[in-house]
């Protein structure tokens, strides 16, 4: 080989500087493959907030009720102003009507349960219920 | 923060995840891998790419360096690597290029002689362009880098023979191309 053709090729080969943008680029790139993990981190907490408030929500107490239901600790009363409104199933003794709940089951979706045990005024069971068989008034 | 230490050191503090190490790295050996990258695809876009892979290659397999050879053979191969793979890439576009660029050389010279040596640059540069990937890579590790025999060997995984035979038909192709353009009397014909 030819001293010129060394030569030029050692010439027109030489090293050169690296561009200053070269570090800038590498770390760009080495930042895109930290980003979908944090958008899979920031869906999974997502994900985890609502699954606990659709639990909570599902957990919640029942939500107040109406102003002429009173619910005792363990027992309660409940005075039937109105009773076509509150669309018992069966038809309340005359006079001023008030029955003794010793359960209460409010689950959000579902109709609210209460268990009748006793009539108020003379403590007797719920004639109109225990007749047909029922325990249960749906509200 | 690692800036100077041994290079088993800093290959050590880049298997830990250290940033300044990377950094180090990168900073010691930036040019020669954009260098090669450069001289072996003849675009500066090109070789930016390339000396991205290869630095992006390289931080993500360091935990697997054992050592075995030096950093700078094992980046050697991986700019190789990494040339030949941009090579496979670009092919179909390649054919383009060249026929672009050699109608560029083919106008009329220049009369001015500085003009007439970038001519010439850019002749040798294309006639080491338009040659095989295989005789092109031992010609830029040869020319580049000034890198030996048994020292492209390593970073080609050949055998210094086979770089010696690639290098003389490398030599003997570039000389039919260019050796028209060998001055006499002092100028450039």
């Amino acid at each position: 080989m030819s001293k010129w053709l060394r030569d030029e090729l050692a010439r027109n080969l030489r090293p050169v500087r690296a561009p200053e943008s070269l570090w800038e680029r590498i770390e760009r790139a080495t930042e895109v493959p930290t980003a979908p993990a944090l958008h899979w981190t920031r869906w999974a907490i997502a994900a985890t907030l609502a699954i606990a408030t659709i639990v909570g929500a599902y957990q919640l107490p029942a939500p107040s009720l109406r102003a002429d239901v009173q619910i005792a600790s363990t027992q309660a009363d409940l005075k039937l102003d109105r009773p076509a409104e509150w669309d018992l199933r069966c038809v309340p003794p005359s006079g001023r009507p008030g029955y003794r709940v010793t359960n209460l089951a409010a689950r959000r979706g579902h109709p609210l349960t209460l268990a009748v045990s006793t009539r108020e005024e003379d403590g007797a069971g719920c004639q109109a219920c225990h007749s047909m068989g029922l325990n249960q008034h749906h509200l | 923060m690692v800036l100077e230490g041994t290079e088993r050191e800093l290959v050590a503090a880049c298997q830990r995840g250290d940033r300044d190490a990377f950094r180090a790295v990168f900073e010691l050996h930036k040019d020669r891998v954009y260098s090669i990258a450069l001289r072996f695809s003849g675009d500066p876009a090109a070789a930016m790419d390339v000396a991205q892979d290869t630095f992006l290659k390289l931080f993500s397999c360091i935990r697997d360096f054992r050592g075995q050879s030096t950093l700078d053979t094992f980046l050697y191969r991986l700019v190789v690597n990494a040339c030949l793979d941009r090579r496979r890439k670009d092919r179909r576009l390649l054919p383009l290029v060249e026929e672009w660029a050699a109608t560029l050389l083919a106008k009329d010279a220049n009369p001015s002689e500085e003009l007439l040596r970038n001519e010439l640059s850019d002749r040798v540069r294309s006639a080491v362009e338009k040659l095989a990937p295989e005789l092109r890579m031992v010609i830029v590790l040869r020319y580049t880098e000034g890198l030996a025999y048994d020292e492209i060997a390593e970073a080609l995984g050949c055998s210094p023979g086979t770089v010696a035979s690639r290098l003389n038909r490398a030599h003997k192709l570039l000389e039919r191309r260019l050796g028209h353009l060998a001055p006499e009397g002092g100028k450039f014909v």
